[in-house]
């Protein structure tokens, strides 16, 4: 009960404190609260550029799950004909019956040569499907358009392959391909746009078509890979398991995003650690923002420790004033904090953060900056621990001083 | 007077201290993000120059826009003369010859199409170091039928190191030509896509395929990356005469540029993220320790001094500590730098690459520089406000801090 009493006291005693030194105060809170803020900005924004890189660049390109025959992955480049999945089959039907399921594209790879007038040149070449697949819609397009399912013998090309090969937008060219039976087919198309990825080496041999002109050309009707799109990212995990628990899905190879996106991966393995190198030095300099103030607040008051000691105050009660003080001013200064970095975050992300295109984008985005509850509570607390600690020290050496000399500090 | 701000700075021990300590920490913060972001991007330009550009290319005008189409319209016919002359020159270190072509590779049951490189064996191996073999060796001098392969090429087609391939190219007359090369080794560049559909097979091979003694390009490395404006400038002048055309690795990596571009304003926001704490926690400091000693400058205009020497005097106090505070800050940052650059920072694979490397901590001079500026003006600047303050506090007012 006593030690209830004296907390109660202690507790009106430092609220009473930081109001009384209303200056001291407010200093420390700001830099309590600024630290917040800028740990919860910084945090939100690398949040929203993993955010944008998996939804915007990956997704868009790879869909959320691929399915195809087992090996196709890696064996698929030396040994083309030996992975086709048919044109219709009850495996597909199912895919596209499981509840999340957006849409289900075919892909279909193939290489040969492409003539125009006297040039004949090799190319590595995609028929997908210009509507469902969601690759169509994220390539750069630098001339012309991309491909549309009304124009079925229009082509997009690598820049560099229409510069090889001396092209441009609307021209006549001609696909030669090896069929699946080791016969040799050709088909007339038209350029309809040109795109570009940046790498030099891709677009010098890039091209698409309709998934209809590749099967007509190769005298198939099937495809190497089903791109399955689904309603929402976070779904993945789910339909994966659905399909890999489907009967009828039995002899196929269903791989997520996550696994195909290498280049996601690395992305995010050297962006995080990029990011978080500069990340722990803003969090140094938060630390020593903080600890710096509280500090600084709590030595100048030596004098009025001095004094409540040769009032007879037992030096461990004012370690738990000062500590008690300290929490105080932690909790509010996160806080405010808390409520200003999250204003802040949505003003600026309201304003936007222009950001340039990536290599082999066409469009620069705008940033922004999200906070999740996981980013509220680490700078939370950052703030408290650093608050607590710093206010320990001066503390602990003010009570620790000879009264004396403490009542003479300063003079 | 500036003796005076002297002794008051070595007087408040604490209070400078505790300032010293923020504008350090800021300076530092600041020396740091700046060289790490920094070191980013000249390791990517780097990597670059060293696996696949060099410095500077000379090749015949008009071959970048139009010469892959068809490489042999624009060879160099006499390169051994020029190639002498510019090796010659102050801060070249090698000059190599590189021919082009395009074609396909076949392991005998199926074929890709590839793009090809003849190389100096020798003279590659020391300009790439920033190439890794995987398997096998590095192209030497004596292999006339060997051959390297990308990564990912050959994944494609299973090569591995002894393996024989058929390379398939057209000549300059139209017709095909074939011949068999054996795989000595697989490298990996910093380039995925350049991995799955590069090779490269000794000059004097390609040479012959193609029946020329003529190069396409000649690749200048030079002894220091910064030298590349002034001697691609240099070549530039040189050779304009000659129809030749010159291009620095900048040019030539339109990646490199995007990139550095996009990283740039991503680091941007948290650089400016940082620079505001820094101000911020400055400005704190300051603040509070000129408040404290309100009821000095109390006594001080009590005895008659006046209010705009008191103004002066804590001015003159805050350029000195930032002064002291942006110096040690700069030599505290550099030798962390150095520091933390001597361990090194191991760091994952970049994106469209497979090797990790090592990052540093670079001590760049305008980093340094600017990170110096900001940690003094953000003092003095940070010092206006109390002063001014404490200037127009009623003396009798300021005393009553000393009670």
């Amino acid at each position: 009960m006593a030690i209830v009493n004296t907390l109660a006291v202690d507790f009106r005693l430092a609220l009473r404190n930081i109001l009384r030194q209303r200056r001291r105060s407010f200093i420390a809170v700001a830099a309590i609260g600024f630290g917040v803020i800028a740990m919860m900005l910084s945090a939100g924004y690398i949040e929203w550029i993993f955010w944008a890189n998996r939804e915007l660049t990956t997704v868009n390109q790879l869909g959320h799950i691929q399915v195809s025959r087992p090996g196709y992955h890696e064996e698929g480049q030396a040994n083309p004909w030996a992975f086709l999945l048919p044109e219709n089959s009850p495996a597909l039907n199912v895919i596209q019956h499981i509840p999340g399921v957006k849409s289900v594209a075919p892909r279909l790879s193939f290489n040969g040569l492409i003539s125009h007038g006297e040039n004949t040149i090799s190319f590595i070449g995609e028929g997908i499907d210009p509507i469902k697949d969601p690759s169509a819609r994220n390539l750069a397009i630098l001339d012309g358009q991309g491909l549309n399912a009304n124009d079925p013998k229009g082509i997009l090309m690598g820049t560099g392959l229409a510069a090889n090969l001396g092209v441009k937008t609307g021209d006549t060219v001609v696909l030669l391909a090896n069929t699946p039976s080791g016969g040799i087919n050709a088909v007339e198309g038209r350029v309809r746009g040109l795109a570009s990825t940046s790498m030099k080496e891709y677009d010098d041999t890039m091209l698409r078509v309709p998934i209809g002109m590749a099967r007509t050309l190769l005298r198939t009707q099937g495809s190497h890979l089903w791109v399955v799109s689904l309603q929402r990212t976070e779904m993945t995990d789910k339909v994966m398991k659905r399909l890999k628990a489907d009967p009828a899905l039995k002899g196929y190879e269903i791989v997520p995003w996550t696994k195909l996106a290498d280049f996601y991966n690395k992305t995010v393995a050297l962006f995080s650690r990029q990011m978080g190198i500069v990340k722990s030095i803003i969090a140094l300099i938060i630390i020593l923002s903080i600890s710096n103030t509280m500090t600084m607040s709590v030595m100048e008051r030596t004098v009025e420790i001095g004094t409540a000691m040769a009032l007879g105050v037992r030096r461990r009660r004012i370690l738990g004033l000062f500590l008690m003080e300290g929490s105080l001013l932690g909790v509010i200064g996160g806080a405010c904090g808390v409520l200003l970095g999250y204003l802040a975050a949505r003003i600026i992300s309201a304003i936007g953060i222009p950001m340039p295109p990536a290599p082999g984008m066409s469009r620069g985005f705008i940033a922004a900056i999200m906070i999740t509850p996981t980013i509220i509570w680490e700078a939370l607390l950052l703030a408290l621990t650093t608050t607590l600690i710093a206010s320990i020290y001066p503390a602990w050496r003010a009570s620790r001083l000879v009264i004396v000399d403490a009542l003479r500090h300063n003079r | 007077m500036w003796k005076l701000a002297l002794r008051n700075v070595l007087r408040h021990k604490t209070r400078t201290g505790m300032t010293l300590l923020a504008i350090i920490a800021g300076v530092v913060g600041l020396i740091l993000s700046g060289g790490f972001v920094h070191d980013i991007f000249t390791q990517l330009g780097e990597a670059l120059i060293h696996s696949q550009s060099g410095h500077v290319q000379l090749s015949r005008a008009g071959y970048f826009e139009h010469g892959a189409r068809s490489p042999e319209k624009y060879l160099i016919a006499a390169p051994e003369p020029i190639r002498k002359e510019i090796a010659a020159m102050a801060g070249v270190d090698d000059v190599m010859g590189r021919i082009y072509f395009a074609g396909l590779l076949n392991n005998g049951h199926s074929d890709l199409p590839i793009v090809g490189e003849g190389v100096e064996a020798s003279r590659e191996a020391r300009l790439g170091s920033g190439m890794v073999i995987t398997a096998g060796r590095k192209l030497g001098d004596k292999d006339e039928h060997g051959m390297m392969v990308g990564y990912g090429l050959a994944h494609a087609l299973k090569l591995k190191p002894g393996d024989w391939a058929t390379l398939v190219m057209n000549t300059a007359d139209g017709a095909l030509n074939s011949l068999d090369f054996q795989v000595v080794g697989i490298f990996q560049t910093f380039s995925r896509d350049y991995d799955a559909r590069a090779v490269r097979i000794p000059l004097t091979a390609a040479q012959y395929l193609l029946a020329t003694h003529g190069v396409n390009t000649l690749v200048v490395s030079l002894k220091h990356t910064r030298d590349t404006a002034p001697i691609a400038a240099a070549l530039s002048r040189k050779y304009a005469g000659a129809g030749l055309e010159v291009k620095t690795w900048l040019e030539l990596n339109d990646f490199y540029a995007k990139t550095v571009k996009m990283y740039d304003v991503q680091f941007g926001v948290l650089r400016i993220i940082i620079l505001l704490m820094v101000l911020l926690s400055v400005i704190n400091s300051v603040n509070m320790s000129v408040y404290e000693r309100v009821g000095e400058f109390g006594t001080m205009m009590a005895l008659g001094n006046r209010s705009s020497r008191v103004f002066a005097l804590i001015i003159a106090e805050n350029v000195m500590i930032g002064l002291a505070g942006a110096t040690l800050g700069v030599v505290l940052g550099s030798v962390l730098a150095l520091i933390i650059s001597a361990i090194g920072i191991p760091m994952p694979p970049p994106p469209n690459a497979d090797l990790s490397y090592v990052a540093h901590i670079r001590v760049v001079p305008s980093v340094v520089a600017g990170a110096f500026a900001v940690g003094l003006i953000a003092t003095i600047v940070a010092a206006f406000l109390p002063a001014a303050r404490v200037r127009r506090i009623p003396v009798v007012d300021a005393l009553r801090q000393n009670v």
